[in-house]
């Protein structure tokens, strides 16, 4: 099998986050911040290992800053949801995935008004235009790394409009962290992360990273429940991180995120993002030469996060990915990779793009096997 | 003035965060469970030396955190044992 799927959950995973789980499956086992016997400190210690890791990830001074949550969409979500009142206005881009434009649309059935941003044919946010919108908004929520493109958006200039409009800034890095850098020193005052995409973890990890300065007072949660502090009181905690992080810790997750971050410091950010720019970038460049082929990526040269968008002229994305599929066992995803606003964007409406996303451990020859197969299908 | 302080936190988050950063500069600390009598929180806190109290708030300080509530005790604690991360 060749795995160009790295978009939507990045395979195969280090052997040190595979180690790193199962330990935890095998001995550790009890619940983190639950009891006071020997396995429940150790899990503790696993998810504050974990949180300190991601704090240092994202250039966070303060573990309690950062928040575990499901995934990414559940940190979208219950920022959206809870920071938001009616009559307030949210901003975003046109180049959005589900994650945030589904809850806008739940938000403005709330009588919360959204207003989309325009981005170019390559998915760069109109900054202008939306230095014009941004004043009056409560928050502004931008994808950093389009899944569709990989297109990466410009966030200090985007967070330095935003503080100058008193708007809040959240960055959704789903795609980008763990390939090219963000971090708190862009001036977000809030990053979504995921942790089974480039952080090399396994799904269900994810989370949240607020700025020092911004009052975590102002969201509500989304959920309420156990936390293992103050048990004696019904009411949710007020203090980070309690306050957003009702029941189970994902503990067994959370050991391989620590390992997926770990593995990444150990490689450097740098060298990641060499490594697949080489590899994407011959991908990419081979499909342009296939007669017909369109493919839709930032400009060389322009921060990418390595997704190479492809349509075949007069193909149907499906039928390219499910030949690839059957005759030549390449994974990859086609369609409207849950960000058909992306796709309004970049004109590939209503078809979408077939698209492939190689990981840190794709190999030139998976390339080339790749390039052949596209070459070989026929409608 | 008794012997050990129990430094109490809202939560366990805290009180591993306070534990680790205080045994990193050098401070005897175990963490126990939070006596009864003082919390009915189920969760549990550090035990320290008295002599230690100042440095080990100054250092949990320096983590943001710094204890709910501080009592005096007389020895390591109910079932006190080390825990090292």
């Amino acid at each position: 099998m060749i795995y160009l799927d790295n978009a939507s959950t990045s395979w195969p995973k280090p052997d040190s986050v595979v180690e790193a789980v199962s330990g935890y499956i095998r001995n550790v086992g009890a619940s983190p911040a639950r009891g006071n016997c020997t396995a429940a400190l150790e899990a503790m210690g696993v998810v504050l290992d974990c949180r300190e890791a991601i704090a240092e990830f994202f250039g966070s001074s303060n573990p309690m800053n950062v928040v575990f949550t499901h995934n990414v969409t559940w940190g979208i979500n219950t920022v959206l949801h809870g920071i938001t009142d009616p009559g307030d206005r949210v901003i975003t881009s046109t180049m959005e995935h589900n994650a945030v434009t589904r809850p806008l649309s739940d938000l403005k059935t709330r009588g919360i008004e959204v207003t989309y941003c325009p981005c170019n044919h390559l998915g760069v946010l109109d900054l202008d235009a939306f230095e014009k919108s941004v004043p009056g908004c409560r928050i502004a929520v931008i994808n950093h790394g389009s899944n569709v493109t990989g297109t990466v958006q410009d966030i200090p200039a985007i967070s330095r409009i935003c503080r100058e409009a008193g708007t809040v800034l959240m960055v959704d890095a789903a795609q980008s962290a763990g390939i090219v850098p963000v971090g708190m020193d862009s001036g977000a005052d809030i990053i979504a992360f995921t942790g089974h995409k480039g952080l090399l973890g396994v799904p269900g990890t994810g989370g949240l990273v607020f700025a020092d300065r911004f009052d975590t007072s102002t969201v509500k949660p989304l959920a309420q429940g156990g936390t293992g502090s103050l048990s004696e009181e019904t009411r949710q905690p007020d203090f980070m991180p309690d306050r957003f992080e009702a029941g189970t810790m994902n503990g067994p997750g959370l050991a391989g995120l620590l390992a997926g971050v770990g593995y990444l410091r150990e490689l450097g950010l740098d060298t990641v993002y060499e490594r697949k720019m080489k590899i994407a970038g011959t991908l990419a460049r081979g499909i342009m030469e296939i007669p017909g082929a369109r493919v839709f990526k930032p400009e060389w040269g322009q921060r990418w996060t390595a997704v190479v968008s492809f349509t075949l002229k007069n193909s149907c994305t499906a039928s390219v990915a499910h030949y690839l599929a059957v005759e030549h066992d390449i994974c990859c995803r086609h369609g409207f990779h849950c960000a058909s606003c992306a796709h309004r964007t970049i004109g590939t409406f209503p078809g979408g793009t077939v698209r492939l996303s190689p990981g840190i451990f794709t190999t030139m020859e998976e390339i080339e096997k790749t390039l052949e197969a596209v070459r070989s299908y026929r409608e | 003035m008794s012997e050990y302080l129990y430094m109490i936190f809202k939560s366990m988050t805290h009180v591993l965060t306070a534990e680790r950063a205080a045994r990193k500069h050098g401070i005897q600390c175990r963490l126990v469970p939070i006596p009864r009598n003082l919390s009915t929180d189920c969760g549990m806190c550090v035990s320290v030396r008295a002599e230690d109290g100042e440095d080990f708030i100054r250092i949990a300080g320096e983590k943001g955190l710094s204890p709910e509530r501080i009592e005096e005790h007389a020895g390591p604690g109910p079932g006190a044992r080390c825990y090292s991360s």
